[in-house]
């Protein structure tokens, strides 16, 4: 399994009140699994993500990513575990404007601690597969959004990690680029297979997804 | 009015609040900068105003004065002098200082008045602590001191040192230390409110004795009758008087030492305006960050009706809010800080001009009016070009992102033409001379380069970032490029704190690089002037305020010593010449040819020079200091007019030498030459040549114990000559530094303020930098290689800046201030150590900033969105 | 014998100046022989010395004026150890009065000097004393010169020798008191014919007139018990001249010491002794400032002499007050004689307002 859900809880605690965002939640994905995650605004889809993300620990329940229990790990173990096993996209791009395509890429690499070379040709070689060959020494601002959402993919997917979280991918582009971006996400899922779990409020962005789970007031509603 | 206040409450005083780090940072920054500009004014004010005030309260009513040409009035000239009676009173006075000493070593200077008590009650007022209310007559007076051990003190003095009447107190005056019996005390009026209390009457006899000084007076003061209009006795006295003498104003004599100071006190002035010239950077800074980073809430503003007017309104009330807190808080610094200062400077202005009081002036109106008058309209004005951005901001930045990713800089060529523009003036003002003897456009250039290099800044850091991720990735590999990246992202906002921090930076080179070769060159000029074995004077320092001649027993002591060769008597006495005050000095230009060796500059070949010295013995002709030939614009051969005892007299220019020892311009004459006119000269200093093979350490030792407890005299030996004149010249330069330090460090806050706020703004991207996998260690690299960029940058600009600077101040502005030649010297160890510790620094204020930035969560962004 | 006004302002100033110190002044001791013109000149070995001219004068329309003019010289310091010339060696009082009979008006002046520059002093070889611009000297015909100026009042007089110096007591000495030395050496000029000019508000007035000299010199004058005096100097118009003076003493009596001399015409001399005169207080003023009660009508008997007459201060205030030196307040004026005799005097009465004689008494 890449990821395991095992009754998670998550519990908000604002001074009095006490808000549980996600109130046992029960779900896996096997490597090679493309899933959306669908569920109106407030439904605990965010929470749920920021948890599959390793961004957040559950209150209860158990979460393992690739069989590792994320509510035992450090913030330093958890930092390492993002940085190695996941990649992450959002609905506004998240590029650093200060650095150029190629260096935004390669930065999980970087951060890593992978030497310089190495990085350069990877990012390189992501850069031409999503179709930024020509771009790479462009600053972000240069671009336009579909490639930007390109770019953040490549960023998302270079250090191979286990699991792609995307929160929205395309809910600020266009339709034309929206399916581009949603034409790469499922070629990466394909090959190298790639674990996808992806958030989103439209239908025909899940239709992509091999599995649709649905989320209301931090529970599943239905799995299919 | 009612909704702008609601406005001001609501977003800009909140707002400061919730930054409260950098607002503190700015008030800080300003009230440093204010602090500092008070102090020195203080400071400034204290050497000057206690020298004033003794002389106001002193000449109490006084309304003329009739005083002779540096050496006081011969006695036997007073003589002549009856028909100066049908004016009004007059009064013989004669004045100087004595050092008290009490048992436990402590020892304070005292103002000594000799007075002729029977003439002198009309002119001053004198209460005694024994008399109470009724002013004892005269004759009860004159029966107080008539001994020659009388003194009488004030009784504030008396209280700070324990002391009663009929006690008795140890009085060293030049070189004579007695013991004088207190005979009264008087209370706080009067003259005794001069100089806090430091005040001691004697009798005139008493008084001259003391001093050294038989058959001298210093002035006559005369009293007017009611007759006569003040201007028209001072004409007609003018116009009876013998040649030698003069009568003027009481206030005249300050008027002289105050052009004496002037030039010290302006450059001191200036460099603590430094500090506040940071200090408004950081106001510009804050607000302009204010601005920037609150575009949206500006857009929202306006979309909701409120005006430009009113934005406008709002920022520049930002700015007063901050100028007003920081002025007040500078205030309170401020009297703290002068008397720092005047510890700083007080060696200098004694050992070089006057003693004077050890109180800086207390904090008053004037100081509260100059901190608002100054830091108010200022920091407004800093505040305007931003507060003017902020009233242009279109209601549509509003709409969130509107304008977020335009931020990338870029530099357009136009920009560095405001830097040549100012370099160009720079040069320019760098040619013209001075105004009244005042370096303005000197500093006018200074004030251009310095704006012209702010300006430049962007530039540099556009440049830096060009080329510096290589380097940068090189040396910290990815936390270094992402720096670079963020700096280079963020050069409007950065070049602020750049410019400020260079500028203060840049300040410090130049006067490093000055000091240093001042330093360098005074030792050498020690080296080459320095040729004599010992060296000495009294105790009582002479000076304008003093006259303090040697006894002729220590000249015997000394010149009966069997290893003495040859004695130099040297006698020096200021003269007023030109509105100012030049010194006087004579000595025996043989002896001093034959073992002494000056440092000539006109003729500049040293056998010339002494050969045009040889030829001046027994002539009318002096040599000249070079500070006197450039203050007066005199060459070699020139003539300049003299007042002497026996009138104006005309001497010519032999030869101008090197001098460091004193801005003032200094006229040395042949004794033969000085006798003719002013009489045989009492020595001030001897310069002693001992025999082959003497030990000038024992000869020291032997002198010593000859003079025993009688004569106080300061005996250097060549090493420890040149040790004091450099310990003067340190001290001198110390509150130099104390003030470039402050400015530094203001600066440094400033860079501190700016990073923690662009942290801030970039949370964003600091969150997604979290988000790809950087640890809190990373984040916090990053942030610390930026400041420490900062710092390099900055340091980097004050260098090259300062090094203009320093020309500056070398071949322009102390030239035209003191009229000092200095030989350029590169100060590099300083220069280095001091780049060490910038770096240093800069990566320290970084540290706060860091914490912040790896402290935010990676959820940030999510949570946001 | 004496005018003891300037003894007592001598004695105050030097009390309290003189160092403690064996004495090195002079003594007055006899025989002295007066030696003129040099004995009108300054006598620096003794410690006290003083130069006293009174006088009554008139312009040609009969306007009348009386003026005194004091020098004083009081010895501190015998041999000052400082060298400076404002070494006070000698301190110099001066008191000066005009009074303007007719008018009702009487001004006076002070000055106290020392040496210092030629500010005031004593020559002792030709006769000249002065105190800043005030002066008295000998012309070369022995006339006594005086100047004297203060801002609303100055005089310049020629006055001639008249009769012969008076020396008074015995042997060239005035003896004071038992002890050998306390005394002094003291002459009179009783009838100096007089001319010159007064000036009063800057208004110069022609003067003639009749003045008397007093010098006396000596070292040690103390007495004490006491409390004042009056002193009378008198130019009768039958050409006599008259001085009569008693002391008051703290006990009521009057002093055996009181004593009196008359000078005939040819300068002839007779003394009286304190039986054979009598001083009674007729009238008295009270001076406002000082509160002092001076007896300014007198009635003098001279029985052996047939003289019976009234002495009348010309005008009532002529009362002089010192504050700027002394403090001392003295009552020194011109009056008028009728009676048995006629003419024109100066009265001098000390002691009659407290503090004058406080020191004089210890």
């Amino acid at each position: 399994m890449i990821l395991n859900l095992k009754n998670v809880r998550k519990r908000y605690e604002g001074g009095e009140s006490v808000v549980e965002a996600v109130r046992g939640v029960t779900l896996s994905l096997a490597a090679g699994d493309f899933v959306a995650l669908m569920g109106p605004s407030g439904c605990g889809k965010s929470t749920l993500l920021h948890l599959c993300g390793a961004m957040d620990r559950p209150s209860e329940g158990e979460l393992s990513i690739e069989g590792t229990e994320i509510r035992r790990l450090s913030d330093d173990q958890l930092t390492a575990l993002r940085r190695q096993r996941l990649g992450f996209v959002f609905q506004f791009f998240n590029l650093l404007p200060t650095l150029t395509v190629r260096e935004n890429i390669e930065l999980p690499l970087l951060l890593s601690g992978a030497a310089a070379g190495e990085s350069a040709r990877r990012a390189g070689e992501l850069a031409e597969r999503v179709g930024l060959g020509h771009r790479q020494g462009h600053y972000p601002q240069q671009l336009s959004g579909g490639e930007m959402q390109r770019a953040a993919i490549a960023r998302a997917i270079i250090h191979r990690p286990a699991l792609l979280i995307a929160d929205e991918p395309t809910g600020n582009l266009d339709s034309g680029n929206g399916e581009k971006v949603l034409e790469l996400l499922k070629e990466l899922n394909r090959d190298p297979g790639l674990t996808i779990l992806m958030a989103t409020h439209s239908n025909e962005t899940a239709a992509i997804a091999s599995r649709l789970v649905r989320m209301r007031d931090g529970l599943i509603e239905s799995e299919g | 009015m009612k909704l702008f206040s609601k406005l001001f409450h609501q977003f800009i005083l909140r707002h400061l609040v919730r930054e409260r780090m950098r607002s503190i940072a700015t008030i800080i920054g300003i009230a440093l900068g204010i602090a500092v500009v008070l102090a020195i004014q203080m400071t400034n004010a204290s050497s000057l105003r206690g020298f004033e005030k003794a002389i106001e309260t002193v000449s109490g009513r006084t309304s003329l004065e009739v005083v002779g040409t540096g050496l006081g009035l011969d006695e036997g000239v007073v003589t002549s002098l009856g028909w100066l009676r049908s004016y009004g009173q007059v009064a013989p006075i004669i004045e100087g200082e004595a050092e008290a000493r009490a048992a436990d070593g402590r020892r304070e200077t005292l103002r000594v008045l000799g007075v002729d008590i029977l003439k002198d009650r009309s002119f001053r007022e004198y209460n005694l602590l024994e008399f109470g209310a009724a002013e004892p007559t005269p004759q009860e007076f004159l029966e107080l001191l008539i001994d020659p051990k009388a003194v009488v003190i004030t009784e504030k003095f008396a209280r700070r040192w324990g002391l009663k009447t009929g006690d008795e107190i140890e009085l060293t005056f030049a070189d004579r230390a007695t013991r004088y019996r207190i005979r009264g005390l008087l209370l706080d009026e009067g003259p005794a409110r001069a100089v806090d209390g430091n005040f001691a009457l004697m009798d005139i006899a008493a008084a001259q004795w003391a001093l050294g000084r038989l058959g001298r007076l210093d002035r006559l003061d005369v009293l007017l009758g009611d007759r006569k209009s003040l201007d028209q006795a001072e004409e007609e006295i003018r116009r009876r008087l013998p040649p030698g003498l003069k009568v003027q104003r009481p206030a005249r004599r300050g008027a002289q030492v105050e052009k004496m100071l002037e030039a010290f006190h302006f450059n001191l002035a200036a460099l603590s305006y430094i500090a506040l010239l940071v200090g408004l950077f950081l106001i510009y800074n804050t607000v302009s960050i204010s601005v920037i980073t609150r575009r949206e809430e500006i857009g929202t503003l306006r979309a909701v009706g409120v005006t430009r007017g009113r934005i406008l309104g709002l920022f520049l009330a930002e700015a007063a809010g901050l100028a007003v807190i920081g002025c007040g808080l500078g205030l309170g610094l401020a009297r703290g800080l002068s008397y720092g200062a005047v510890r700083l400077t007080a060696t200098t202005v004694q050992s070089l001009y006057i003693a004077t009081a050890a109180t800086p002036e207390p904090l008053g109106m004037r100081q509260v009016l100059l901190a608002f008058g100054i830091g108010l309209p200022l920091a407004l004005l800093a505040a305007a070009l931003p507060a003017l951005e902020a009233a242009r901001v279109a209601p549509m930045a509003a709409m969130r992102g509107h304008d977020r990713l335009a931020s990338r800089y870029r530099l357009k060529p136009i920009l560095l033409l405001g830097p040549l523009v100012l370099f160009g003036l720079a040069w320019w003002m760098a040619g013209q001379p001075p105004v009244q003897g005042l370096p303005l456009f000197a500093y006018g250039s200074a004030v251009s380069i310095v704006f012209g290099a702010a300006l430049l800044a962007p530039a540099v850091l556009y440049g830096l970032g060009r080329i510096g991720d290589r380097v940068l990735f090189k040396l910290f590999r990815v936390e270094g490029r992402l720096a670079n990246a963020n700096l280079a992202g963020s050069i409007p906002r950065l070049s602020i704190s750049v410019a400020a921090l260079a500028v203060s930076l840049s300040m410090m080179v130049a006067i490093a690089v000055m000091i240093g070769s001042f330093r360098e060159t005074v030792i050498y000029w020690v080296g080459q002037t320095l040729q004599a074995d010992l060296y000495l004077r009294p105790a009582t320092r002479n000076n304008v305020a003093t006259d303090a001649p040697f006894s002729p027993e220590v000249e015997q002591i000394v010149a009966g010593h069997p290893e003495v060769a040859a004695v130099d008597r040297f006698r020096n006495f200021d003269l007023a010449y030109a509105d100012g005050l030049v010194t006087i000095g004579t000595g025996e230009f043989q002896t001093l040819l034959n073992y002494g060796s000056l440092q000539f500059k006109e003729p500049a070949e040293p056998e010339a020079g002494r050969e045009a010295m040889r030829r001046a013995i027994g002539q009318e002709a002096v040599v000249v200091s070079e500070s006197f030939a450039l203050k007066f614009a005199k060459q070699r051969g020139d003539a300049v007019t003299l007042d002497t005892p026996r009138g104006s007299v005309v001497f010519r220019i032999a030869a101008i030498y090197y001098d460091y020892s004193s801005d003032r311009g200094i006229l040395v004459m042949d004794r033969g030459t000085f006798n003719r006119y002013w009489g045989e000269p009492q020595a001030t200093s001897l310069t002693v040549y001992l025999r082959d093979g003497a030990d000038p350490d024992r000869v020291r030792d032997q002198l010593l114990a000859r003079f025993g407890d009688q004569y106080r005299v300061f005996v250097f030996t060549n090493k420890t000559l040149r040790e004091e004149v450099l310990r003067i010249f340190d001290s001198t330069f110390s509150i130099t530094y104390a003030l470039e330090v402050i400015a530094i460090f203001v600066a440094i806050l400033g860079v501190a303020s700016t990073l923690l706020t662009l942290i801030l703004e970039r949370r964003r991207e600091l969150s997604i930098l979290r988000l790809v996998g950087a640890d809190y260690r990373q984040v916090r690299k990053m942030v610390l290689i930026e400041a420490g960029m900062i710092g390099a940058v900055s340091q980097a600009i004050g260098l090259l800046i300062g090094l203009l600077l320093s020309l500056l101040l070398i071949y322009v502005i102390n030239v035209q201030s003191f009229g000092w030649t200095i030989q350029f010297h590169l100060p590099t160890g300083f220069l280095i150590q001091s780049s060490i510790l910038i770096l240093i620094a800069t990566v320290l204020a970084g540290l706060y900033p860091a914490r912040a930035a790896s402290r935010l969560p990676a959820t940030e962004q999510m949570a946001e969105e | 014998m004496k005018r003891l006004l300037a003894a007592t302002i001598l004695i105050l100033i030097g009390l309290s100046l003189t160092p403690a110190q064996s004495d090195p002044w002079q003594r007055a001791l006899p025989p002295f022989k007066f030696d003129f013109a040099r004995d009108h000149s300054s006598h620096p070995d003794y410690k006290i010395e003083w130069w006293y001219y009174t006088g009554n004068l008139q312009t040609a329309d009969g306007r009348r004026f009386g003026y005194q003019l004091t020098f004083f010289r009081v010895g501190i310091d015998f041999q000052p150890a400082n060298p400076s010339r404002w070494a006070v060696r000698d301190l110099y009082t001066a008191h000066f009065a005009v009074s303007d009979l007719d008018r009702d008006n009487f001004r006076h002046a002070e000055r106290m000097n020392r040496a210092g520059v030629g500010w005031a002093g004593a020559d002792e070889k030709s006769y000249r004393v002065w105190n800043e611009d005030w002066e008295a000297r000998h012309d070369p015909e022995g006339h006594h010169l005086l100047r004297a100026s203060d801002a609303t009042m100055a005089i310049e007089l020629d006055l001639a020798p008249g009769k012969a110096p008076v020396i008074q007591g015995e042997n060239g000495v005035s003896q004071k008191g038992d002890a050998p030395g306390n005394a002094s050496h003291y002459y009179s000029l009783t009838r100096m014919p007089t001319r010159g000019t007064i000036i009063i508000d800057g208004q110069p007035i022609e003067v003639t007139g009749e003045s008397w000299m007093d010098h006396e010199f000596g070292t040690s004058f103390l007495e004490p018990g006491q409390i004042g005096w009056d002193w009378l100097s008198i130019q009768l118009e039958d050409g006599t001249d008259l001085m009569l003076y008693q002391f008051r003493r703290a006990d009521g009596k009057t002093d055996p010491h009181s004593n009196g001399m008359l000078v005939g015409t040819r300068g002839e001399t007779s003394r009286l002794t304190s039986d054979q005169f009598t001083l009674t207080p007729l009238e008295f003023w009270d001076s406002p400032t000082s509160r002092a009660r001076y007896p300014i009508t007198w009635k003098i008997e001279i029985p052996g002499r047939g003289v019976v007459m009234t002495a009348r201060a010309a005008i009532r205030d002529q009362e002089l007050q010192t504050n700027e030196s002394t403090r001392v307040t003295y009552w020194e004026g011109a009056i008028t004689l009728e009676g048995s005799h006629r003419g024109r005097g100066y009265l001098e009465m000390t002691g009659y307002a407290g503090a004058a004689m406080g020191a004089f008494n210890n």
